[in-house]
């Protein structure tokens, strides 16, 4: 089991599937244990998070893993919202879109988003999570 | 006017008739005969001094002028010109009969004028086919000619015009009548239209919603061309269509794409909404196996193997969706739709 610190030690889930929440926790605790996951189960949650923060660098996640299929806000509402609000982030927010989409127009669109870092097709798997995390250094 | 017609016309104005001019009593038979015998009976004079000259022609034509010949000399009236054929050399002549009368007014003798009518009646068949095959394609297209003259505001419609408009007989059209043909929400653009073709000379070809005379609803094709003489516009003219037909196969055609259209990005969005329901219970599987790889604790193992399960419960119900929704359902055709 892999015990170097990572770079980041926040970081964010946007899904609101359990098995995601669950597998990325445990995946994150085997990675680094001092890392904390916040898991909010759809954009609305995540966006009324960094609102409330954006001020507060020590609360907000260095990286945030976005599923696009979700109820209430979507995972591309919730980045047209966070484009608003971006540039009152107190830190830099590296945006990673993971969804089970296969389709090519979903990955085309997260391309024309600034703030997304990357679009990475589910499973998730820790040498996955390990390479996200280590693009921060 | 084609160059067919208009040499064909130009003949008949300027054409040469050899005509001979006959006395002679109730029966035909000439006592007197004077002008071109030979070309028009191909006989000598003494030859046609022999018997009635309507035995020279087809029987039918024969039993006509022989009976006007008989009639004309009891009533004295005169036999109205009538067009006959020489027996034998298909020449065609006109024949005129008058009868002559002495100081008492008894008739006394008939006197009949033959033109020889060949070639101007080979020109007027020519010109009658012409005519008979412009009308006929006119009216296969269904297009027509008009033509507005614009020193008097006068307008000519060609019987297949008329046709379209399905206006009576005795319908006299006018430009502002005939522009109130065309849809309120167009007759400016029609109006446009007409101003510049007389200011650039250029063609208009121009296509319109229309109503009939008698209310029926059509489209049609107007295109529009100014004549000139010594430079001024004196008349604006051209065709005429009804292209309903196209336009409806346009229209149908058009619908059909927009269906397609929508039914592909239908199928497109369930496929996407499928393969998601399908891939996102499936990647966690493959998550959770993953996680399995590793070493865990009970606890861990135990919510790890619940949700595969959960996950596995979520694909058979998507399963069973799908092969629930697939059916075949009846698509209304185009032509349908647009009724």
């Amino acid at each position: 089991m892999s015990a170097l610190a990572l770079p980041i030690s926040i970081v964010a889930l946007v899904d609101d599937d359990k098995i995601y929440q669950f597998t990325t926790e445990r995946m994150l605790r085997r990675l680094d244990e001092t890392i904390t996951l916040l898991w909010f189960k759809n954009g609305k949650e995540a966006i009324d998070y960094l609102a409330e923060h954006h001020s507060n660098s020590a609360e907000l996640p260095g990286v945030v893993i976005l599923d696009i299929n979700m109820p209430l806000m979507n995972g591309w509402e919730f980045l047209d919202h966070y484009q608003r609000i971006q540039e009152s982030m107190s830190k830099p927010i590296e945006i990673y879109m993971m969804s089970s989409s296969i389709d090519e127009r979903d990955m085309q669109r997260a391309r024309e988003y600034a703030c997304v870092t990357d679009y990475v097709e589910k499973p998730i798997t820790t040498d996955t999570l390990r390479t996200l995390l280590h693009r921060q250094q | 006017m084609s160059r067919t017609l208009q040499h064909s016309l130009e003949e008949l104005l300027t054409s040469q008739y050899s005509e001979v001019v006959l006395l002679h009593g109730p029966k035909g038979v000439p006592h007197y005969v004077a002008g071109n015998i030979e070309q028009v009976f191909q006989v000598s004079l003494h030859t046609l001094l022999q018997k009635a000259f309507w035995e020279y022609l087809t029987p039918n034509d024969a039993q006509t002028a022989s009976r006007s010949l008989h009639h004309c000399f009891k009533s004295g009236q005169a036999v109205p010109t009538y067009l006959a054929e020489l027996q034998g050399s298909k020449k065609a002549v006109a024949i005129t009969t008058h009868a002559i009368a002495n100081e008492q007014r008894e008739i006394v003798d008939l006197h009949t004028t033959i033109r020889d009518v060949t070639h101007a009646k080979q020109l007027r068949d020519e010109v009658l086919l012409l005519d008979n095959l412009v009308n006929e394609t006119n009216s296969l297209a269904r297009v027509g000619g008009w033509k507005v003259e614009l020193a008097t505001n006068s307008v000519y419609w060609s019987p297949q015009v008329r046709a379209i408009h399905e206006v009576p007989d005795s319908y006299v059209p006018t430009v502002e009548n005939a522009i109130a043909f065309y849809h309120p929400e167009v007759r400016k653009e029609l109006e446009d239209a007409i101003q510049t073709v007389v200011v650039d000379k250029n063609v208009r070809d121009l296509e319109f919603p229309f109503t009939t005379f008698k209310g029926n609803e059509l489209w049609v094709r107007v295109i529009i061309k100014v004549e000139v003489h010594n430079g001024q516009p004196v008349a604006i003219f051209g065709a005429f269509q009804d292209i309903t037909e196209r336009k409806q196969r346009e229209m149908e055609m058009e619908l059909m794409i927009s269906n397609l259209k929508k039914q592909n990005e239908q199928l497109e969005e369930f496929g996407s909404m499928v393969s998601h329901n399908l891939r996102s219970p499936l990647a966690g599987i493959q998550s959770l196996l993953s996680l399995l790889d590793d070493e865990v604790d009970a606890d861990d193992k135990e919510q790890a193997n619940k949700l595969i399960r959960h996950a596995v419960h979520q694909l058979d119900a998507t399963i069973r969706e799908l092969a629930r929704s697939i059916s075949i359902v009846d698509v209304p055709t185009a032509s349908q739709e647009l009724q």
